[in-house]
């Protein structure tokens, strides 16, 4: 026998090297090589060096729907991946899961520790894009007398204790009471059979208040604006801490909250950050109010003014102006990312705004929707008023584990 | 200054010997630990094969110039040098690249053990499925049928 066998010369430390250079699908499809590849590739070493060598070749998780108006049997939310890294490598397909959902991403739908939480009717699911693991939550243990808030449920991950969680708020719907927010966790821990949502308690020191924007998981906590007391009084940024359970109150700015809805927080060089558009958020932009939280124990926020030309915008399609700010790049740049698919058969791009010099770029992500063929096979333009969905994860860890 | 280069013997297992810089010699955390320790002019190295350890001082002597004439490691070298590593390993069998992560491992030189890993994870990469991977890498199967048609079944989706 000339060819050497590589179990027999090399040690099993050193396969596991080589097995952690894989894209994803090829370790999951290895995994028929045999037992002892098998019984590498589901370890938990193996598993913490896979996401861990994942992280320092960062990707974006790019999110996708075809058409929030069409037929509910074609509806379909399509899981991509392309490299942070500029250049003309095509995106990677990762799943495609039916989604009968009237709307999906709504800005809530970001990818966790290389997990991810979508409302899809009828509720709530995780999955993980890199093993095609999907979980449906229980639905939420509440009466028709309460409300849930919309997009209220979110996944979030506590690095510490290397748990995932999914957090839920809820209300009663008397006006009177709709600050009277109670808070609902499910731990992802043990037989899912057993999953079940439990409300917090104690935590009657912070203030009645009236959660308003999407909800933000970063290195273990949770953010999201709120008015407290009441609808319009003061305005906060809530602060869950996924581990201990507990929820703090960051004082912001009045203007966080004058969009809504609309998601405005994310991480900036490893604080928390906050945009606001100076225009309504489906109008084209030239400016926008960029916060950063510089002290968190006395709440004190610096902002900066981002101005830049219109015709940064040229040859982009208006529908596709609607724009959010998932997160940064290494090199600190704020990521730009369209909200919804282009109408029309085109390239797909993503802009880079760098705040110290008010520079905006853009970058095309080749394979998003950006096939004929992919196109007409799933419908994609087709409706109207033809909003596809597009939500836009950046630093996506491609996470091996099973829940 | 020149004259002043610090000169160190390497010898292998079949007594071959290479006569390196001391810097080519740093670029081996096992060696430099080695060389610091026990100040000799030769040193023998029983794990590694005369021809694995011409690989060795080749890609170190390579790398360790690069660093020291670049300086401010300019792009245009990082390019260079990364080609050159392409052409390294193209030139090398499959049983070479295993001689060579296990002198790596062992010399404690992680650059070349990434570049060697990477390189066997390409190969296995372009298999299209588990019978050319057992059929490259010459591994024996220890599933049954039985079993082996399970985990085929289980992950089916990734072959597409």
């Amino acid at each position: 026998m000339k060819r050497k066998k590589i179990d027999h010369n090399i040690p099993l430390d050193l396969v596991v090297e080589i097995l952690i250079r894989l894209p994803t699908k090829s370790v999951i499809k290895f995994k028929s090589v045999s037992k002892i590849w098998l019984s590498i590739i589901v370890s938990r070493v193996f598993i913490e060096s896979f996401a861990s060598i994942s992280s320092t070749r960062p990707r974006f998780l790019v999110t996708f729907t075809n058409g929030i108006y069409g037929k509910r049997e074609e509806k379909r939310l399509f899981f991509f991946s392309s490299s942070q890294e500029e250049g003309p490598e095509s995106a990677i397909h990762y799943m495609t899961l039916p989604n009968p959902g009237v709307s999906t991403n709504n800005g809530s739908c970001a990818s966790v520790h290389g997990f991810m939480g979508c409302q899809i009717s009828p509720g709530f699911i995780i999955c993980n894009p890199s093993t095609r693991q999907v979980i449906l939550l229980p639905i939420l243990p509440i009466s028709h007398c309460v409300r849930p808030y919309i997009r209220s449920t979110c996944l979030c991950y506590d690095p510490v204790s290397d748990q995932f969680k999914a957090f839920s708020l809820f209300s009663p719907l008397q006006r009177e009471h709709e600050s009277h927010v109670q808070h609902l966790v499910l731990t992802l821990k043990g037989d899912k059979r057993n999953y079940s949502w439990r409300l917090i308690q104690g935590n009657f020191s912070i203030p009645p208040y009236y959660p308003v924007t999407t909800k933000i998981c970063i290195r273990g906590k949770v953010y999201y604006g709120a008015w407290t007391p009441k609808f319009g009084m003061e305005p906060v940024i809530v602060c869950f801490d996924v581990g201990s359970e507990k929820l703090t109150f960051i004082k912001a700015h009045r203007d966080f909250l004058c969009w809504q809805y609309e998601p405005i927080l994310l991480e900036y060089k490893g604080k928390l950050a906050s945009i606001i558009k100076n225009r309504w958020p489906f109008e084209v932009f030239d400016s926008f109010d960029f916060w950063v939280l510089e002290d968190v124990e006395k709440h004190e926020w610096s902002k900066h003014i981002c101005a830049f030309p219109l015709s940064c915008w040229d040859n982009v399609w208006e529908g596709a102006l609607k724009m959010s700010f998932p997160g940064t790049n290494k090199a600190g740049e704020l990521i730009i990312a369209p909200r919804y698919l282009q109408r029309q058969l085109g390239p797909f791009y993503i802009f880079y705004c760098n705040v110290e010099t008010n520079n905006i770029r853009r970058v095309r992500l080749h394979g998003i929707a950006d096939d004929e063929e992919f196109r007409h096979s799933y419908g994609f333009g087709k409706t109207i008023p033809g909003f596809d969905d597009v939500y836009i994860t950046p630093e996506h860890v491609e996470n091996l584990r099973v829940l | 200054m020149e004259n002043e280069k610090k000169m160190i013997t390497l010898k292998s297992s079949d007594d071959v010997t290479f006569e390196v810089e001391e810097a080519v010699v740093l670029e081996s955390q096992f060696l430099s630990h080695l060389v610091q320790d026990c100040p000799a002019p030769e040193h023998k190295i029983k794990e590694v094969t005369g021809k694995i350890l011409s690989k060795v001082v080749e890609y170190c002597e390579k790398h360790v110039v690069v660093v020291v004439d670049g300086g401010d490691s300019s792009s245009s070298s990082g390019d260079d040098l990364k080609k050159w590593d392409d052409k390294f390993i193209k030139e090398m069998d499959l049983s070479t690249v295993y001689d060579l992560i296990a002198a790596a491992n062992y010399l404690n030189i992680q650059a070349l053990l990434d570049l060697m890993c990477q390189r066997v994870a390409d190969v296995i990469t372009a298999c299209k499925d588990h019978k050319e991977i057992r059929e490259t890498l010459g591994i024996v199967s220890d599933y049954t049928a039985e079993e082996e048609a399970e985990v085929l079944k289980e992950n089916e989706w990734a072959f597409d």
